[in-house]
């Protein structure tokens, strides 16, 4: 994707400036590397001549409160993370706000993958009470975002605070229509400065065009699933290519994933919609922590808080253990390559996973074959 | 549903302090309007968006050269609309309006390593950069690329790229040798930048041999410039091409710069380097074309 330097600049200004409302007195840090768009958004922070902070290395060596000693070290007032990196540090029982004084952070920006209520819970309760946190979320394709943080309004528990000036997003329900305060896809309906102004190699536009503007022409449709909340908040519930659709009713993942963080026992999870007779069922694996095991009991007791919490319709058909999750380089989980490899579909992005090894744990699951 | 309760709210004083409020001010300075909320300014900003991005250039004070001739040309095509037709600016110069001893970058490489740079250590090692890939012949459209830690010299080599116009690629030494070269391999940049190395868990993981791997497999690749982190003088040798970052700057920069004259010489960033050169602010120190 290749975007055009005054698009870049003015957005990425506009976000620092206006959304974040960044000042030279602040000191602003993202966890990021230079391989993810949120290196080039912060490097924006620049023109504002505020301090950056930059962190190579293990966020979590030589444990999970390194980057809170580095925040109260360098009075980083503007702290930023992804959702993938708060749920480790809370699965890791370390409690910043009780062990730093972390007095300096006004704002917590988190991005990457749907911020779920009780992880606002656990950021007021063990972090900060005191603090805007503001989930964000855009795309590297606009190296920036269609709904982030808003320093004049308030944050809703859950939501993103709203959508980013100059973005006119809408959520579309399947006919198409825009709506509020349900579910949709995210799209945009008029064009914005940093949108790519053509793709390498791609000298007809067609690929360009085939990225975003099949679905609806001439819209821009982004591949998230949202609803927009009648207070202009923003809930995501996953990514549409990994949003599954068992007998027709659309499931973000996001979904379950919150009734998973609520099980001690489990540390992580995946889940994905495999093919089955015409239909697509619900397949949900599970990593347990050290010493725990998936039992029968275990099972129906999360198919119990998922049937109350979310639907009859987000039960999983099969609840399988496994070694493993596969994550992006930068924390989010890859549930399209996982439900390649149950479907015995080529997967063409390794490099790009920070544990590629994990895919071969999803490899011919008996399980999966009745 | 119960869900949405408030969890934060800023105070009074906050808001009227924020850069939002003065820019919502502006907005109805410009325009004769009463916007008191972000929400009445975000459906004014969708429904007037040339007005709302041609306010928003000029209260972020955008430095370029030459101004657009019109915001957008057509705001309902998508993809296709032109944004800020007739503007040349750099994006470098905008991103280096401060040179003062305000600290700019903060680094730790893990437990390793803390580094500080002032806003006028940024600005020197960025025009002795700029200078070099000048001098060696980078143009504008050119690329250069960084396989390169969250350091420093990342943010220096790519606000130096960009400064002569050249497009910049980047990713992290972690990624995987297929990865670097599906990335690398389709814009063949001119340039490589890298790091001898890097920290991980506190183990020193080196670049070097992945680095002469994939530059075997990019023969754009011209000259790869290798940061000193994890040694202080590693061993370049075995990259085809490899010259050391310090003394990538050619000569006459470097005898330039041990005379502290180096900010005195440096071409202002706005500087195209087109033949001949033609840097259109006054100030600038460029040789001019004759």
């Amino acid at each position: 994707m290749v975007q055009s330097t005054a698009g870049i600049l003015i957005n990425q200004m506009k976000e620092m400036r206006l959304n974040t409302d960044l000042k030279r007195e602040d000191t602003i840090f993202y966890f990021t590397t230079c391989g993810w768009m949120m290196w080039n958004w912060l490097t924006s922070a620049l023109s504002i001549g505020a301090t950056l902070v930059l962190y190579d290395g293990n966020p979590f060596y030589p444990d999970a409160s390194t980057l809170w000693k580095m925040a109260e070290e360098e009075k980083i007032t503007v702290f930023g993370t992804s959702a993938g990196y708060l749920q480790a540090l809370e699965a890791s029982g370390i409690k910043p706000g009780a062990l730093f004084d972390l007095r300096s952070i006004r704002t917590i920006l988190s991005t990457g993958s749907p911020l779920s209520p009780e992880q606002f819970d656990f950021v007021h309760r063990d972090i900060k009470e005191d603090v805007q946190l503001a989930s964000i979320s855009g795309g590297s394709d606009l190296n920036g975002c269609f709904v982030g943080a808003n320093p004049i309004g308030p944050v809703f528990r859950g939501e993103l605070q709203a959508r980013c000036l100059g973005m006119k997003v809408k959520a579309y329900n399947e006919n198409g229509e825009p709506v509020i305060g349900e579910k949709g896809e995210l799209v945009c309906e008029a064009p914005f400065p940093s949108m790519p102004i053509y793709f390498w190699n791609d000298p007809d536009g067609s690929r360009y065009q085939s990225a975003y503007f099949d679905k609806y022409p001439n819209i821009w449709c982004h591949g998230d699933y949202i609803n927009i909340t009648d207070t202009g908040g923003v809930v995501i519930h996953g990514r549409s290519d990994a949003t599954l659709n068992p007998g027709g009713v659309r499931i973000g993942t996001a979904e379950i994933y919150r009734q998973i963080e609520s099980f001690d026992e489990i540390q992580d999870s995946v889940v994905v919609g495999q093919k089955w007779k015409g239909d697509v069922r619900v397949i949900l694996f599970v990593l347990m922590k050290d010493g725990y095991t998936l039992t029968d009991d275990l099972k129906a007791k999360i198919r119990t808080a998922i049937k109350l919490n979310a639907s009859p319709r987000h039960i999983p058909s099969k609840i399988i253990a496994v070694e493993g999750i596969p994550y992006t380089l930068n924390m989010k989980k890859v549930e399209v390559a996982v439900r390649k490899v149950i479907h015995n579909e080529e997967i063409t992005n390794r490099d790009a996973l920070s544990n590629p090894e994990a895919l071969e744990y999803y490899k011919d699951i008996p399980e999966l074959q009745s | 549903m119960g869900e949405s309760r408030i969890m934060w709210e800023p105070t009074p004083e906050t808001v009227q302090k924020s850069n939002m409020m003065k820019f919502i001010n502006a907005v109805n300075a410009n325009h004769r309007l009463n916007i008191g909320s972000y929400g009445d300014l975000y459906q004014w900003s969708v429904d007037h968006l040339s007005d709302f991005w041609g306010d928003l250039w000029d209260f972020l004070e955008i430095k370029a050269s030459r101004k657009f001739d019109r915001v957008v040309d057509d705001a309902t095509i998508m993809p296709g609309a032109k944004w800020f037709e007739g503007a040349r600016l750099n994006f470098a110069e905008n991103l280096l309006r401060f040179r003062d001893d305000r600290v700019a970058l903060v680094f730790r490489g893990e437990a390793v390593v803390t580094r500080k740079l002032t806003y006028a250590d940024l600005f020197e090692r960025v025009a002795k950069l700029s200078n070099a890939l000048r001098e060696y012949g980078i143009k504008p459209g050119d690329r250069v690329a960084g396989f390169i830690p969250n350091m420093p010299e990342a943010i220096i080599a790519m606000l130096a790229a960009v400064s002569v116009g050249a497009t910049w690629s980047s990713c992290s030494p972690d990624f995987g040798i297929n990865g670097v070269f599906d990335r690398f391999g389709q814009i063949q940049p001119r340039i490589l930048f890298i790091a001898d190395g890097y920290y991980y868990k506190n183990k020193k993981l080196s670049s070097l041999e992945r680095v002469a791997g994939i530059v075997e497999k990019i023969p754009s690749i011209e000259k790869v410039i290798v940061i000193p982190y994890t040694e202080a003088q590693p061993d370049i040798g075995i990259i085809p091409n490899a010259v050391a970052y310090e003394t990538s700057l050619p000569d006459s920069a470097a005898r330039r710069s041990n005379s502290n004259s180096s900010r005195r010489i440096s071409p202002c960033t706005s500087c195209i380097p087109r033949e001949p050169p033609a840097c259109p602010n006054a100030w600038c120190k460029a040789p001019r074309a004759s």
